[in-house]
């Protein structure tokens, strides 16, 4: 029975064969058996890296095919597996959405608004963008999402980042962990050495710096840049607010890296403090043309808030068409010049006349509205209250804190011992920081500051430290600052003298754990997990005694600060941030800068910082985005009759910074409270004076706060709705316009497994950190490709080469673990991958067969299509684009929201059929499909066309606008030159100035009416059957 | 005319349940393998109940009064073939007149085989015109390796298909004179010979099979590996090798030895609900077992005799590969790192799978459990998804699912010779060679 050989092999060894039922899996006959029961074939087949048996039946010989509609057509279909892979690689390869390469790549949570400064900036020709974010919603990153993404598109060589000098190593560290990106931190003179560079013509290094503004405010700096213009292509400044007074050296050295920057980017949360220049000169710097002026600028503010009325008049229930229309017609009139291309702006009009009902209709046209904005494109700004709208309350307290007699004692004669006059020492920095922190170590810690003060008297005396304005400006540690030199060891052995014992009982930390059994009692009582406590303290003594006396007191706690090494520290902090791990973290603000403490809630100030900007910082580590709790409590302890309580308490209460962030505070703020603290130690006012004196300046403060809020707002008025952005930026998640982690790891794993056997990546990466080895292979092979992926591919290769790694493919897992590698959408791997399936790939089967149970079709049979539709503008867009035609009716579903939907409960849910049935009428599905394909283009011209002209217009009515305002400025100068009798050269000089002025105008005005929008095409990447099953009754 | 589309089976036969699983080779969107489930369960019961009139199988009923239950009789054949009492434990057990073990195993295998059939024209909705059906069932390797055992397990199956293609599908009764006329009209006699390139097409042994998933998985490089499946009686362990073709293709694996001892989870829950004083049937306990050990001192500790039995079996297996092995240095130095698979029921606890951590040679490092992902179109047939805590005891039928050349090459212990060192290459001519003379 059967043993016997009836028939002769279909196929021989060496040919090639695909399987029947996926057809996209083709590979070589190897060996070949006749399987006597069942008597037929059975082969032996090389796919890819991979050997597998196939009997005859599944087999057929390869088919070579033009276009999707060829396998559809000749019922060639693959199943859901391979659907997600093409589906993933086209996206991959094409990626449909402007932010592709920024998106998803960073080890941060995903917070849709930090995407638009991004979209503004790509927006805007200039190519430069204000970032004036309220604090701690994350600029940094935004600015880093911009770097992204011009890194992807073009050469980036040289970019250089100015932060303020403590926020250096924070940049460092955010774009090292969160982008891995590179960057060095380097001084002024390694400026100098560039320019110096190009002006003696040798060839530019590429550079990645981070440079501090105290570093580079030098005349020095800023006459070697001017003379040799090194050339920047993104140049990114973080507190932009520093450079918005003309009259000093940081705004003029700022005027020279903005002139040979190509792409700028400035980060403030208070882009204005006490008057609408101060963003007038942020904007002229980022765009000289747009905002030459003054009083344009005026002009532009005035025409803007037309455009802010018209859109309020819109967003009113139910919208105000006839006050919109005032607003657009008086914005016409007075801003848009008369000769500009006015296609758009009556197509505006014409739509507010016509009043539509529809709420999206309305909703475009304000967006649209929004275009006609000569300021917003420039301008992003987010604030809390829209970014977290479920922000939580900050609840401070302030625990007193009674000293005992002997504790009173040390702390009396330390404060007594730095009011007393000390000869000579007035113009010493040194000296006077030298009692300052005596005085403060006191009040923050006194067995730590007593510890200190013997220790450092043991010590010879040593040369005083040169401190530079860098690292004076910077987060220090105090006592490694202190240099006991001079008369200031003078002073110390008086300290000590007085105080030589470290006394037997600390007040303070018996207010401290006190202080955290309430918090806990209260947790206990609320059946909630143990809350997370951070206790800050300026002192490394201070941090060091609590860790001891705490770990004494079975109160397990972490510890970071500037003398912890860095691995110590990223382990300290992982082990707070576990759930069940510790619940105390002790950190200075050097430890604890740049690092998100959102797990933690409770924070106490151990001391008490003497400069606004340092309580912000601090608060900031757990006000910010990613706080889960809606209440966060600060406990600030403080000495009872203390010049802490007497002026800084008051002060810092007065300013009202403990109830809400006040944004980044104004220097002088800072400079004020100390100045007002040092008097009180000087020991030259009595009680009541200096009482009186708190009083009236802590109001003074007060109101300079309560005044730069209101300031604040004049920035709103420069904006204009934002919401399309947005949009933009939740379609590409609600639209799954790029593949979602699970479609990645299925289309890496699916590529790894035919070329690299033994290398796959388990699904548990999707959610953590799991050890992988990739294989030498791969390695080798990412190395090899460098020159055309880019030196991270060799760098990641090299890494694999050499053993197992940690890998994730998870946001959040990637950002606990820096160390571990992130795989994203455009790490090495995965464009390794996209381009060796580019490479290999003529064309694979794209026509698919699947089964989808769903309730937005009615159950039967449909022809789909997935397009990508190109738009070929001044700004190229992508878009993925589904189509449905019910197979016996030929009906097409193509409203938009709907066909996307299905799309992506396809790439979720899609289910093989188990058998095929027999599809006929192909032909007609076709041409259905397509022709639905070809209107939706033309909708998508259409809308594209006109926004596209709407950029266009904007641009040449604001271009048209400047230089309207310009020739009438200098006309204006002519005919006082010409009525006050003026010398013949000045009025010639300034009649050629005019005509030149009004040449460039006709030259606008030409160039406006020949624009062309651009072009749209598409492509069709998978088309297929798919029967749906398990509709609900609603649907009809 | 269009070609069929192809079915296999995968029949696990086990000693007190089978399992089946038949892979869909033309399942639209690439090939399926389907669990068979029969009243909810993917286990089958093995024994064959006769009463006066009819053989019943697959029946879960364990006595009735007019019943004759014949629990194991894959181990009875085992026993009466290789006159080895020990493969079969208690009193061989005598059989009904007119039937050998061999016969009611014959017919078991049938009625397997046409379980799975009816499984697959439910999975297809009746369309069985378009399919074709072949099978293969699984030997322990211990028999596979032994000729005798393995000419007589061979020839089950091959009887069973005879009498599955000349007689149709066999229900769960069968009346005993039908039974003896088809015995009598397909006697052992009638099989055809099977050339050797085709006995893996008809049995392979239990732990290839098992093995299977890792020798095709992706994730699973070419390699030195052990394997130990703790089953509910039994626990085989085997070291094998997987080869690959310079890193491009896995072509073959060599087991170079396979082992068992009697001891499994059925002793494991013994020793518990023993050491916990909990009465009644200790099978109770499956799948608890774990929550009481963590919880249970007591418990832990009436375990060790029992996980070192099973261990025994982890360490004859060594001792055979090591016997293989020892005259090469190299061979044995790369011994030591082997990877370990983990299966059967007692994969589910980690106490016991912990242990097998500890190289049986008593070297250092630890070794290192590797963690097979569920197969990507392994399913159920009521749709249900398999469950992780399911696989384990699937894998055999899973891997026995697929046709015999789907590994190249794959060697029992009996085909491996032991490794000697590679003969030292001729030393290179240096600058002293040439010159000194």
């Amino acid at each position: 029975m059967g043993d016997r050989v009836t028939r002769e092999p279909r196929f021989k060894t060496g040919d090639y064969v695909q399987r029947i039922n996926q057809p996209e899996v083709s590979g070589v006959v190897r060996e070949i058996r006749w399987d006597g029961q069942v008597e037929s074939w059975n082969y032996l087949i090389q796919f890819g890296a991979q050997l597998r048996a196939v009997p005859e039946e599944a087999l057929e010989t390869v088919t070579i095919v033009q276009s999707p509609w060829e396998s559809f057509t000749q019922g060639s279909l693959s199943g859901k597996a391979h659907f997600i892979f093409t589906l993933t690689y086209e996206r991959l390869k094409s990626p449909p959405a402007r932010i592709a390469h920024s998106f998803a790549t960073a080890r941060t949570q995903f917070y849709p608004y930090q995407f638009k400064p991004l979209l503004k900036f790509l927006d805007n020709p200039g190519k430069s963008v204000l970032i004036a974010d309220d604090v701690g919603l994350g600029k940094t990153i935004e600015a880093a999402y911009i770097l992204r993404e011009l890194d992807a598109h073009q050469a980036i060589e040289r970019v250089l980042i100015v932060v303020p000098a403590r926020l250096r190593s924070k940049w460092e560290k955010e774009l090292r962990q969160r982008f891995d990106e590179q960057f060095k931190i380097v001084k002024g003179s390694d400026l100098i050495e560039q320019a110096n560079r190009v002006a003696k013509g040798r060839e530019l290094e590429e550079f990645r710096w981070i440079v501090s503004y105290e570093s580079i405010r030098s005349e020095g700096v800023r006459a070697a840049l001017d003379e040799a213009l090194v050339p920047i292509d993104v140049l990114i400044v973080d507190e932009a607010h520093r450079l918005r007074n003309p009259e000093t050296l940081q705004h003029k050295v700022g005027v020279v890296l903005t002139r040979t920057a190509n792409a700028i980017v400035f980060l403030t949360a208070t882009p204005v403090q006490n008057k609408l220049e101060d963003i007038w000169n942020l904007l002229r710097l980022l765009s000289p043309d747009e905002f030459s002026e003054w009083a344009l600028f005026q002009e532009q503010v005035k025409g803007n808030r037309l455009i802010l009325a018209a859109q309020a008049a819109l967003a009113n229930h139910p919208p105000d068409y006839s006050a919109a229309t005032t607003s657009v017609e008086s914005f016409i009139r007075n801003y848009a010049p008369e000769r500009a291309g006015r296609r758009f702006l009556a197509t505006i009009l014409k739509r507010l006349s016509d009043a539509p009902s529809d709420r999206r209709e309305c909703l475009e046209l304000q967006a649209d509205i929004s275009r006609l904005s000569p300021t917003s494109h420039i301008i992003s700004r987010t604030r809390k209250v829209e970014a977290l709208p479920n922000r939580p309350k900050r609840d401070a307290h302030w625990q007193r804190v009674r000293l005992t007699e002997e504790e009173r004692a040390i702390y009396d004669s330390v404060e007594d011992i730095c009011r007393r006059r000390w000869p000579g020492t007035d113009a010493s920095w040194g000296f006077q920081m030298s009692l300052m922190m005596a005085y403060r170590m006191t009040a923050s810690c006194i067995p730590a500051a007593v510890q200190y003060f013997s220790d450092k008297l043991k010590e010879t005396e040593q040369a005083e430290i040169s401190i530079s304005e860098e690292e004076r400006s910077g987060w220090q540690e105090a006592e490694e600052m202190t240099a006991w030199t001079g008369p200031a060891r003078h002073a110390l052995e008086q300290i000590v003298e007085s105080a030589y014992r470290v006394p037997e009982h600390d007040s303070k930390l018996e207010e401290l754990t006190h202080a955290f059994k309430a918090i806990w009692e209260d947790d206990e009582r609320n059946k909630s997990p143990r809350r997370k406590i951070i206790v800050f303290s300026f002192f490394r003594r201070t941090l060091e005694y609590l860790a001891r006396a705490l770990s004494g007191r079975a109160i397990p706690n972490c510890m970071i600060h500037g003398g912890v090494p860095v691995d110590v520290r990223e382990r300290e902090i992982d082990d707070f941030l576990e759930p069940a791990g510790v619940s105390v973290l002790l950190t200075s603000e050097v430890g604890g800068e740049g690092i998100d403490l959102q797990a933690a809630s409770v924070l106490f100030n151990y001391d008490l910082p003497w400069n606004p900007m340092v309580v912000e910082q601090r608060i900031g580590r757990i006000d910010r985005i990613g706080q889960q709790a809606r209440r966060l409590v600060i406990l600030n302890f403080v000495v009872e009759d203390s010049i802490e309580e007497r002026v800084l308490a008051r002060l810092l209460t007065k300013i009202e910074i403990f109830k809400e962030s006040i944004g980044e505070p104004d220097p002088i703020l800072g400079e004020e409270i100390e100045r007002l603290a040092g008097r009180a130690l000087q020991g030259d006012l009595s009680r009541e004076e200096l009482d009186s004196i708190v009083e009236q300046q802590g109001d003074a403060l007060a109101h300079r706060v309560v005044e730069a809020k209101k300031m604040l707002t004049r920035v709103d008025g420069l904006l204009a709705a934002d919401q399309a952005l947005i949009d933009e930026i939740n379609a590409i998640i609600g639209e799954r316009q790029l593949p979602s982690e699970y479609e990645l790891i299925l289309f890496l794993n699916s590529f790894l497994a035919n070329r690299y056997p033994g290398t796959q990546l388990p699904p548990r990466v999707l959610k953590e950190v799991v050890t992988v080895n990739l294989g030498s292979n791969l390695g080798f092979a990412l190395e090899n490709s460098a020159p055309e992926l880019g030196h991270d591919a060799a760098i990641f290769g090299r890494r694999i080469s050499t053993g197992p790694i940690d890998l994730t493919l998870s946001r959040e897992a990637g950002y606990h673990h820096p160390r571990a590698e992130r795989v994203h959408l455009q790490h090495p791997l995965t464009r390794f991958a996209v381009s060796e399936i580019t490479k290999e790939r003529s064309r694979k089967n794209s026509g698919f067969a699947l089964s989808l149970s769903t309730k937005r079709l009615p159950v039967g049979r449909y022809g789909f299509l997935v397009s990508l539709i190109h738009v070929r503008t001044q700004r190229s867009l992508t878009k993925l684009v589904a189509l449905f035609a019910d197979w016996d009716n030929h009906r097409v579903w193509a409203e938009p929201n709907e066909a996307t939907a299905l799309l992506i409960e396809m790439l979720e849910r899609a289910e093989d059929l188990r058998i095929v049935p027999q599809l006929s009428d192909t032909v007609a599905i076709k041409d259905c499909l397509v022709a639905a394909l070809d209107e939706v283009k033309r909708d998508w011209e259409k809308r594209e066309a006109k926004l596209e002209q709407a950029r266009l217009e904007q641009q040449s009515v604001s271009r048209l606008a400047i230089l309207d305002f310009r020739v009438k400025r200098i006309r204006e100068r002519l005919n006082k030159l010409e009525s006050s009798g003026a010398n013949e050269f000045a009025i010639r000089m300034t009649n050629a100035q005019l005509s030149k002025a009004e040449q460039e105008k006709e030259v606008a005005l030409t160039t406006s009416k020949d624009q062309k929008w651009g072009v749209i095409e598409h492509e069709e990447i998978a088309v297929g059957f798919v029967e749906v099953i398990g509709a609900s009754p609603s649907v009809s | 005319m269009s070609p069929k589309r192809r079915v296999h089976l995968g029949i696990d036969y086990g000693t007190s349940s089978s399992k089946i699983v038949f892979r869909d080779y033309g399942a639209p969107g690439g090939e399926t393998a389907v669990v068979v489930v029969r009243d909810g369960s993917f286990r089958i019961p093995s024994r064959v109940c006769l009463t006066a009139s009819d053989l019943l199988f697959g029946d879960e009923q364990r006595t009735t009064e007019n019943c004759d239950i014949y629990e194991s009789v894959k181990m009875q054949v085992a026993a009466e073939v290789s006159n080895n009492p020990r493969h079969y434990y208690g009193p061989l057990k005598a059989m009904p007149s007119g039937f050998a073990s061999v016969d009611l195993a014959a017919l078991t295998v049938w009625f397997l085989i046409s379980e799975g059939h009816r499984a697959v024209a439910a999975y297809l909705k009746g369309r069985m015109d378009l399919i074709s059906v072949g099978m293969t069932m699984g030997v322990p390797m211990a028999f596979f390796k032994d000729r005798q055992l393995r000419s007589t397990f061979l020839g089950i199956p091959r009887r069973a298909w005879m009498l599955y293609r000349g007689e149709g599908l066999l229900g769960s009764a069968l009346l005993r004179d039908k039974a003896l006329w088809v015995l009598d009209k397909y006697p052992l006699a009638a099989v055809p010979e099977t050339r050797e390139e085709e006995v893996r097409d008809w049995v392979r042994s239990e732990g290839e099979a098992a093995m299977w998933w890792p020798f095709q998985s992706p994730a699973v490089a070419p390699g030195r590996y052990a394997k130990v499946d703790i089953g509910a009686g039994t626990s085989h362990s085997s070291f094998f090798q997987i080869f690959g073709n310079m890193g491009i293709a896995k072509t073959g694996m060599a087991f170079l030895s396979a082992a068992s001892e009697s001891v499994g989870m059925d002793a494991v829950d013994r020793a518990i609900a023993e050491s916990e004083e909990l009465g009644g049937d200790c099978l109770a306990l499956r799948g608890l077992e774990q929550s009481i050990l963590q919880k249970s001192a007591k418990a832990r500790g009436a375990l060790i005799p029992v996980r070192d039995g099973i261990y025994h079996a982890f360490r004859k297996g060594w001792i055979e590969t090591h016997q293989k092995i020892k005259q090469s240095v190299a061979e044995v130095q790369s011994w030591r790192d082997v990877k370990l698979f983990v299966i059967g029921g007692g994969s589910l606890i980690p106490t016991i799978a912990e242990a097998f951590k500890v190289h049986p040679a008593g070297v250092n490092p630890m070794l290192q459990l590797v963690v097979l992902e569920q197969p990507p179109e392994l399913v159920r047939a009521d749709a249900a998804k398999v469950s992780k805590d399911e696989l384990p005891f699937v894998t055999v039928a899973y891997g026995l699912s697929n046709i015999g050349l789907s590994i190249p090459e794959a060697l029992t212990p009996d085909q491996v010779p032991p490794m000697r060192e590679p003969t030292q290459r001729r030393k290179r001519l240096d600058h002293e060679d040439i010159y000194a003379k």
